[in-house]
């Protein structure tokens, strides 16, 4: 018998008000296959992911599911076809249980009234033994772990007789390990037959995946083949059309005083005894697995979380730091994690945003703010890192993620720090605007700035710091200049003590 | 000929986007329809609606309901709302009413008695500043829900007003007292006269202090205000306070316009002060909000108020009118921001 493709994708376009975001998409599933699809932020991948669903409409183009044309498909008949797509929130229900969770979305597409309880707590007991997850039935999603919320996504993507899965990056939240589990998973699907579609940035996943990869770039096929032709310089190439060199950041600490000394610092559960001295004009990166107590630390050295013993010297006097205020009066600058929550008042003007840390410094004698000098300090403000087409009237969730992440940086940049914490600052950014990021990084670093990175992007650190350190489980296991520190010594750390 | 017409739409639709850019599109929608409904009053009861008397008892109108809108305002920037405006208003009126009933100030002289009206304007102030301040710290301290903060003070302050009165209504003040309540220098009453007053200094609040430029960063994110070094607790409070300063004041306006002063007065102007903010184009969410739109809010529902009088339209469709208006106004803003949203 012939193999159908669960599904095909022949040329389709799409535009959302004019821009094109798909222009002439080709792609094609078959069955027990794993395919990597790979592409910048922006370049049609959730698009794509939509139009297959269901959820948006396309302006030309065919889908075949199964090898039948589709007309004006909804996601209901993108269901029947068997492809369940798990976004990257999960879409659970926190309130309700695993069972609740796994078998929500079958039960309502069967038809009569009332619930069978007994019948779904063994059908749900069952698929999750088939994946061989051990989790109660009856525990709280909201109580889970996110490979446990994981789990229950692909369990009720499978009670819903899924034939293809399609993973939205699947491993961006995950720990090494829970990594290595997810790729068991994904294997034993394809023994029985469920395709994946595996969403991703990141090559050494793809390459310990998938055969077949698929790269866009605005809205189109750029490279279809084997994850074996691939390297991460063709990679970045195919994905941004433009070649980008890695020069490491050059620094020496010879005959250079510290500029801040952190000695036993300790937060229970988080972190104990944290010893570490930073340099004036360094770029020190600190590595670790989600968990470690990374984020808590950076937290911690900018007051969100004061310490409860150790000690934090700056420029040889020791200092307190209780709360963001005495951060802040250290000239201490925080880049938060999280952009959308933590980091940017979205819908706010792009020029706001930029001088929200320093309004303070504009007072004049009357107690007052003047709108002329808000706007040119503005706009001498966005000139600090160039944006294409940056409009400071705008409103920030109008920009790319690249672009949002240098109004963060421009906002800390104009506080004028001496010490910049940057907490994941590439996360969720497209390699483009990454490069420029780092680059920005290191001349703020050479005008004398002193600069902590805290990725757990290995090779983010060693392009941009001139030394790592890692942490695991709350303690500091591991320093070394970057040059004498190779990627694989430092994944071996990682793995080494397992991390939890 | 035609190149010339060609021009002068050219030059009116330079101008419109001008002032749409100037004044923002909202804005331009409210200006649009308060100089509307103005001429479909003036031309449909020409004598009733444009006489003197009529244009003055809508600027007194228009003073309670305004300043309680203004006090609303700007809590719905900051993401809360407040409830107790009216319990502060009222709760003011009484304290002063009760001094003023005092024998001393009562056989007092003129010059006591107007000590004492500017005395008022103080106790007001001082009065806003602690309601105000309970409702924000409450809220601020204890991360609690601005909605119950504020449904428990009103209730709390209205239950004082309530002791302090018994119940009953304070009244007969010294004649000066409602003179100036009532008092018209320069043909323009005193109570449009401290609510320009008031909208001065609200907009250089909002546009020319750090206080403003925070408060409507903290609205919009409270989270990242924290990231960014941005004093929560400090504009929480200060913006209660605000409001409940407003109030105060607005208090003393109503008790030396009415010659009373009661422990429920004036309850129908929480609502009405709630559909001024959202009609003025104030995001109930927090973050968003103009004064401009505001005054141009509270006119329309001036005239549109005034109107029904004129027109002996029944003063109990009334509710039936704002609440529909409201539903209407929340549900259309929320079209035009998805639209909007989609655009981008």
């Amino acid at each position: 018998m012939e193999k159908k493709n669960i599904v095909e994708m022949r040329n389709i376009q799409k535009s959302f008000f004019g821009s094109k975001a798909l222009d002439g998409f080709n792609l094609s599933i078959g069955p027990g296959e794993v395919r990597s699809l790979m592409g910048e932020n922006g370049c049609g991948k959730s698009t794509a992911i939509k139009i297959m669903s269901g959820f948006y409409d396309y302006d030309g183009g065919e889908i075949y599911f199964n090898g039948e044309l589709q007309k004006n498909f909804k996601p209901k008949d993108s269901m029947k076809a068997g492809i369940q797509v798990i976004y990257q929130d999960f879409s659970l229900y926190p309130n309700l249980t695993v069972a609740e969770n796994i078998m929500m979305n079958k039960t309502m597409n069967t038809p009569g009234h009332g619930m069978k309880w007994k019948q779904i707590k063994e059908e749900a007991a069952e698929v999750l033994k088939q994946l061989g997850a051990e989790i109660p039935l009856d525990a709280l999603v909201e109580d889970l772990n996110v490979a446990q919320r994981q789990m229950v996504a692909i369990c009720r993507s499978l009670v819903q007789d899924a034939k293809l899965i399609i993973m939205d990056e699947p491993t961006s939240a995950l720990t090494y390990k829970e990594i290595q589990y997810l790729y068991k998973i994904v294997k034993g699907l394809t023994k029985r037959g469920i395709s994946t579609l595996f969403v991703s940035h990141k090559l050494d996943e793809v390459e310990e995946l998938s055969s077949y990869v698929t790269i866009m770039r605005n809205g189109k096929n750029v490279f279809e083949g084997s994850a074996a032709e691939l390297n991460r310089e063709k990679v970045v190439y195919y994905m941004t059309g433009r070649e980008i060199n890695y020069a490491p950041y050059e620094y020496d600490s010879k005959g250079k005083e510290p500029i801040m000394k952190v000695e036993g610092l300790t937060l229970e559960p988080y972190f104990e005894d944290i010893n570490f001295s930073l340099y004036s004009g360094e770029i020190l990166g600190i590595t670790g697995l989600l968990g470690c107590g990374r984020s808590e630390l950076a937290k911690s050295l900018f007051g969100l979380m004061p310490s409860q013993s150790g000690t934090i010297t700056i420029d040889n006097q020791q200092v307190k730091i209780r709360s963001v205020d005495d951060a802040l009066k250290n000239r201490i600058g925080y880049v938060p994690e999280d952009r959308m929550t933590e980091g940017l008042h979205m819908p706010r003007k792009i020029g706001t945003n930029a001088i929200a840390c320093v309004t303070d410094q504009m007072v004049n004698k009357y107690g007052l703010l003047s709108q002329k000098d808000l706007k040119n300090r503005m706009t001498t403000a966005l000139q600090r890192i160039k944006v294409a087409g940056l409009d400071e009237n705008k409103a920030v969730q109008a920009l790319s993620g690249g672009n949002q992440q240098k109004v963060l940086l421009i906002k800390w940049l104009e506080k004028d720090p001496k010490i910049l914490i940057l907490n994941c600052p590439t996360v969720g950014v497209d390699v483009g605007s990454r490069s420029d990021i780092h680059e920005v990084i290191k001349k703020i670093a050479a005008e004398g700035l002193s600069v902590i990175v805290i990725s757990d992007d290995i090779s983010e650190i060693k392009q941009v710091c001139n030394r790592l350190m890692v942490m695991q489980n709350g303690k500091m296991v591991f320093e070394a200049d970057t040059k004498n520190a190779s990627t694989e010594k430092v994944e071996a750390i990682l793995v080494a003590n397992g991390g939890n | 000929m035609r190149t010339k017409n060609e021009k002068k739409s050219a030059e009116t639709k330079s101008a419109w986007k001008e002032l749409n850019h100037r004044i923002g599109d909202n804005n331009v929608k409210l200006l649009l329809i308060a100089v509307g409904m103005f001429l479909i009053m003036a031309a449909l009861r020409p004598k009733l609606f444009l006489n003197p008397i009529s244009l003055r008892t809508m600027g007194v109108q228009m003073a309670e309901m305004g300043l309680f809108s203004i006090a609303m305002m700007i809590v719905f920037i900051s993401g809360g709302i407040d409830l107790s405006i009216i319990a502060i208003a009222n709760l003011t009126s009484v304290l002063i009413g009760l001094l003023m009933q005092m024998p001393a100030v009562e056989a007092g002289s003129a010059g006591t008695i107007a000590l004492m009206i500017v005395l008022s304007f103080i106790i007001a102030i001082v009065m806003g500043i602690i309601l105000g301040g309970i409702n924000g710290y409450l809220i601020a301290r204890f991360s609690l829900q601005p909605m119950l903060v504020t449904l428990g003070t009103m209730n709390l302050y209205m239950g004082i007003a309530i002791v302090l009165t018994k119940g009953k209504a304070l009244s007969g003040f010294p004649p000066m007292v409602t003179d100036f309540g009532n008092g018209t220098p320069l043909g323009i009453p005193v109570p449009f006269i401290i609510l320009v007053v008031v909208v001065a200094a609200i907009a250089v609040i909002l546009n020319h202090t750090k206080y403003g430029f925070d408060l409507k960063l903290f609205g919009t994110n409270a989270l990242a205000s924290r990231f960014s070094g941005i004093p929560n607790t400090v504009v929480t409070v200060k913006t209660y306070i605000i409001s409940g300063v407003i109030s105060a004041i607005t208090g003393v306006e109503m008790m030396t316009r009415t010659n009373t002063a009661r422990a429920d007065f004036g309850n129908s102007y929480l609502f009405i002060s709630i559909l001024c903010a959202i009609l003025g184009g104030t995001a109930p969410e927090g973050g968003e909000g103009s004064l401009l739109g505001l005054v141009l809010a509270f006119t329309i529902l001036q005239i549109l108020s005034s109107g029904f009088n004129m027109l002996s339209i029944s003063s109990i469709m009334k509710d039936f009118i704002w609440g529909a208006l409201l539903l209407g106004v929340m549900a259309l803003n929320h079209v035009i921001a998805e639209r909007r949203r989609k655009q981008i």
